[in-house]
């Protein structure tokens, strides 16, 4: 009987084509949003083009002026300077030709203008490199200044520890030999949305053994075949049928995307299917619960996975740490989040304690739900009018 | 074979659908549960098949209680329900495979038995179609396989050929009486008069959740007055005529409209002949004559006050 | 009227999926809208160990302090301290090494930090750049017989020697406070209404219904149009709650804000479009599960696309030139220069264009429902 509910609802879950399309078309799409997305950050934040300024002398100041041609000449060079009279450049400023016009004042007095305002624009990165250039030139200005006035001889050699290379100041620690890329969160979290889908399976098996909700399931409820067998070859089913298509978007996003997942890459395929084990367990207690229909039933499942992807930071990545601190059982609980951070450990981290752990939850919180569904299965009486 | 006592269901809101509806069904019976929309047919079947959990009274089938759990008992049950219960995923052989597979695990014999549910029903040229693109006869009819196949000692008809077209619903009642032959107990609900007129043996009438009557054809016309309807046309008859029809022996109604004459008769024998001969001698202009026994409506309307098909 | 009528019966009989729906997307938005994102972020936050425990090391602890945020971390606690990283609780580590103090008297910098870090961001690489400059002018101190203590202090003292920075743009800081709002307006709006219109129109296009519909008198034509003039209405009553959240939240501004009528204006035409994206996805899904999936696909996919979860500054060229073919950019781009927060400045000209590129979408997205919805017609089952 068992194996004879399972072949057959195998069999139904799998041709119902527009639920595994979609399932399937999220993550291809998504993923290559995001693939597309975030290419084009890291080339924005990394790779910055030449920053146009004006710089307008009211007063001279030769060892600016050739600060001023050191950044601007060359191949890597950092500085475009345009030529322009002070009303010229403030109109090229307005219409963004420039990122901003220099004012060089008597006295050293150096002073910037710009045009943008805004705190997450590139522009802004733009300014503040301009901004840096000119405030460690005068920092560095003004010591040498006071050297020279405090003691002359030793300016030479001060003049030398300015310009030495520092390069080797700073030694690099890898906390870890994981993919360091933040931007991997959102392909993690792409994951888990597409595992957490099998809620919609799990929901389905629930509303196929509720004489109350369709003739289908009426038909089964009058076999001699024990509900919890129907139950429970419908939801061995839907975890066959999740996990494949958790398998692909794994491999999809690994191979065709081309996204670092790490070495451990087989262990994905382990929290798949535990994910995939709590995701139907989940749908199954939301097709259990109530007198809802299945629309109604399909509604609670979509907000569920929704809020779970926001609280984990599928749209803002910050959420997931600010939801961690603040609210860190709903964080505990969240399905999302747990398989996140089987992911992330996974990545991240040489030892098994954190993925186990991640694991762990996954079976305990899919026990719960498999037993308050079963409950509730089994205590629902029917009004078939 | 099926005894149901005393059983009443109250819905949530306070209706009582079902009151206190007593029904004993013999073994290797085909007995038709009827009634208007509305009677409680549908509700006492639920009931019985522990699909609803009853408020009052006692259900036992083969001899043993009725219960949800009861699985003994619902293995030799098979329901036809009235929408069509298919899987849209499964074709026609895997769906009829699959609810025959929940009573039947021995997979040889439910081979077997499949392939014949299937021939039973006409729909060996269908085996790999899909319920999508079945009409609306042919979905009944793989219903109709997917709830007999695994050949129950009960079946359940729940208005199998609503929407039906005439082929298949003959095809379907023929196919009925053949299950009774060859040994099931069939409970058949409908509201269709004619199909329950052409295939019972036992009737059970339904009205407002009440059993109101039950028992063969035969017994059920005994329990009304009307024995004998007649129907002639003829020219119009004046009151006194009138009068006089109505003092013959064993009439109880007689209404001239139309062109019509409509007559019942109350017991009595050769009440044709001696309205012939009435009417012979006024020198009556007749056209053509009908005899015929009460027809379940003419039972239903006397029992219960109205037609049939009336709404409530 | 009867289609019309019967579109909001039905939707009242699934209000409490509808409502509850509305509430998570609008509590998406209000959070997010109170998280910044550091993409262009000049203060960092950072975790600073003193190992030299010298005056000038203090100084320069003290200096970072000043001009970043430093947060607490138990650096014993490796995995702790690689959690507080990756989960960007700190965007930085910094050890100042012992032998800081005298590394410096002696002219020998290699090797004064260990850092860690998660990503080679733009702050980083400022920051490193700020502790290069102190670094070398208190070289050059010490250089001139200055002792490390007072080294660190001077150069720390030239470093925060800021510069005048005017902005001659015209400001009004209050009205970017809705600009938040208009900018997630162009995920939230489709989000409501994918799931929203989707549930009514799983029960007004199911195909009996359908049928049984066009079988009558009812004209087809008529029906469509009443199905969509009452997803139009519902849209509406959308918008209305998402600017009443937007003028409570920003304190009333939007009522002042001279930005106002033009973010109302691109708003109302993005409505349309999400409202037929809505529609569309209802006619090809046969869920509400599966306009769910589909809506997610379509909003989320746009919202990093165009500007909306990432600025659209910092998107790369190829990127942008992918995303002119999607509605949002044109709105959100337009968005970007009502509120002056491009690298676009505002004019008239352009934000005309963008209009018209909306319009074009929404005769686009109308024409396409009509060719789905005629299909469907056609290839109705009998």
């Amino acid at each position: 009987m068992f194996l004879h509910s399972f072949k057959y609802s195998f069999k139904s879950l799998i041709r119902n084509k527009t639920l595994l399309f979609w399932s399937l078309l999220f993550t291809i799409l998504l993923g290559t949003c995001f693939k597309i997305a975030f290419s084009g950050i890291t080339e924005s934040t990394e790779n910055l083009t030449v920053i146009k300024v004006a710089v307008l002398y009211e007063a001279e100041n030769p060892p600016f002026e050739e600060l001023m041609t050191t950044l601007s000449s060359g191949e890597d060079k950092l500085l475009e300077i345009k030529e322009a009279t002070g009303e010229q450049a403030l109109e090229m400023l307005g219409d963004g030709e420039l990122a901003a016009i220099i004012d060089v004042g008597s006295e050293g007095k150096i002073s910037l203008r710009t045009s943008s305002s805004s705190a997450v624009s590139s522009s802004n990165i733009q300014i503040s490199i301009v901004q840096n250039i000119i405030e460690q030139y005068n920092a560095k200005a003004a010591i040498l200044e006071q050297i020279g006035r405090e003691d002359p001889l030793a300016l030479p050699a001060a003049v030398q520890a300015v310009a030495e290379d520092v390069s080797g100041l700073f030694t690099e620690e890898k906390l870890s030999d994981g993919n360091m890329d933040v931007y991997i969160q959102y392909f993690f979290n792409l994951i888990a949305m597409s595992i957490i889908m099998s809620i919609s399976f799990g929901t389905t098996v629930a509303l196929g053994i509720q004489g109350n909700l369709s003739p289908l399931a009426a038909r089964r409820c009058i076999s001699p075949t024990r509900k919890s067998v129907s139950a429970l070859g419908g939801l061995c089913a839907a975890i066959v049928s999740g996990f494949l298509i958790s398998c692909v978007n794994i491999l999809f996003v690994r191979f065709v995307l081309d996204v670092d997942l790490g070495k451990r890459l087989p262990m994905y395929f382990v929290t798949a299917f535990a994910g995939t084990v709590m995701a139907v367990c989940i749908g199954y207690v939301i097709g259990s619960a109530g007198n809802l229909s299945e629309n109604s039933k399909d509604a609670i499942a979509t907000m569920f996975s929704t809020l779970g992807g926001f609280l984990s930071g599928l749209m803002i990545l910050d959420m997931r740490m600010i939801i961690a601190e603040k609210a860190p059982i709903i964080h505990m609980i969240n399905p999302l989040s747990i398989m996140f951070d089987s992911f992330y450990s996974l990545s991240m981290y040489d030892d098994w304690s954190r993925y186990i752990r991640s694991i762990v939850s996954m079976l305990i919180i899919s026990a719960l739900c498999f037993a308050a569904g079963s409950i509730m299965t089994r205590r629902q009486k029917y009004a078939s009018l | 074979m099926l005894e149901i006592k005393n059983l009443s269901w109250t819905a949530p809101d306070g209706r009582k659908i079902i009151n206190d509806v007593s029904l004993n069904i013999p073994n290797k019976k085909l007995i038709v549960i009827t009634g208007p929309n509305g009677s409680g047919k549908t509700t006492t079947i639920n009931c019985l098949l522990s699909l609803l959990t009853y408020d009052r009274g006692d259900i036992e089938i083969f001899g043993k209680k009725m219960t949800p759990n009861a699985y003994d008992i619902k293995k030799d049950i098979g329901v036809v329900m009235q929408n069509v219960a298919v899987f849209d995923e499964l074709n026609v052989y895997e769906n009829i495979d699959y609810f025959c597979g929940l009573y039947i695990t021995d997979k040889k014999l439910r081979r077997k038995l499949v392939d014949e549910a299937i021939e039973f029903v006409g729909l060996e040229d269908f085996r790999k179609f899909y319920p999508k693109k079945l009409s609306g006869g042919l979905l009944r009819r793989l219903n109709i396989a997917c709830g007999i196949a695994h050949r129950p000692k009960l079946i359940i008809f729940d208005e199998p050929t609503v929407a039906v077209d005439p082929q298949s619903r003959n095809k379907i009642l023929e196919g009925i009486q053949r299950l009774n032959k060859e040994g099931a107990t069939i409970i058949y609900t409908s509201h269709y008069m004619e199909e329950v007129e052409q295939i019972c043996t036992r009737i059970a009438i339904m009205d407002k959740g009440k059993s109101v009557a039950m028992g063969t054809t035969d017994e059920l016309k005994k329990l009304i007055s009307v024995t004998e309807t007649i129907k002639i046309e003829i020219e119009p008859l004046t009151d006194g005529e009138m009068n006089e029809l109505k003092a013959l022996p064993h009439i109880s109604e007689a209404v001239c409209e139309d062109g019509h004459l409509n007559i019942k008769c109350s017991g009595g024998k050769h009440n044709l002949i001696r309205i012939m001969d009435f009417l012979q001698k006024k020198d009556k202009a007749m056209g053509r004559v009908f005899s015929e026994q009460p027809s379940l409506n003419d039972i239903f309307l006397e029992i219960t006050g109205k037609e049939l098909r009336d709404d409530q | 009227m009867q289609a019309f009528k019967t579109y909001f019966k039905i939707a009242g009989k699934h209000m409490f999926s509808i409502i509850a729906y509305v509430a998570i997307s609008l509590f998406i938005m209000t959070m997010q809208s109170s998280i910044g994102t550091d993409y262009a972020e000049t203060r960092l936050r950072i975790a600073v160990r003193d190992l030299d425990g010298s005056a000038a090391s203090s100084r320069l602890v003290e200096y970072i302090d000043e001009n970043h945020k430093i947060k607490e971390v138990d650096f014993e606690d490796g995995d702790m301290l690689f959690d507080n990283l990756y989960y960007r609780q700190v965007q930085y580590i910094i050890t100042v090494n012992e032998g800081f103090s005298e590394g410096l008297a002696a002219g020998k910098t290699e090797g004064l930090f260990t850092v860690s870090k998660i990503d080679d961001s733009f702050a980083a690489q400022l920051f490193e750049s700020q502790l290069q400059s102190i670094v070398t002018s208190a070289e050059a101190l010490t250089a001139a017989g200055t002792d490390p203590e007072s080294a660190v202090q001077r150069a720390v003292e030239a470093a925060l020697e800021g510069i005048e920075v005017e902005s001659v743009a015209e400001q009004t800081p209050d009205s970017q406070k809705s600009y938040v709002y208009f900018t997630l307006f162009g995920y939230t709006s489709v989000a409501i209404l994918v799931v929203a219109i989707g549930i009514v129109l799983a029960v007004m296009l199911d195909s009996k219904v359908v049928h049984r519909t066009f079988a009558s008198s009812y004209s087809p034509t008529r029906y469509i149009v009443s199905v969509f003039a009452a997803s139009g209405v519902l849209a509406a009553a959308t918008w209305l709650l998402l600017m009443g959240v937007t003028a409570v939240k920003t304190d009333g501004v939007l009522f002042t804000a001279s930005t106002t009528p033009k973010a109302l204006v691109n708003s109302i035409l993005y409505l349309i479009i999400s409202t037929e994206i809505a529609v569309l996805v209802a006619f090809v899904s046969k869920s509400v599960m599966t306009a769910h999936i589909a809506g997610n696909v379509i909003g989320m996919g746009m919202a990093f696309l165009c500007g909306v979860f990432v600025p659209m500054d910092l998107l790369g060229d190829k990127v942008l030139a992918f995303s002119r073919f999607l509605p949002a950019f044109w709105y959100e781009y337009a968005n970007d220069m009502i509120f002056s927060m491009g690298d676009v400045p505002y004019s008239s000209v352009k934000f005309a264009q963008c209009l018209a590129m909306e319009g074009l979408f929404i005769v686009l997205l109308f024409s396409a429902i009509l060719l789905v919805s005629r299909s469907k017609q056609s290839n109705k089952e009998v």
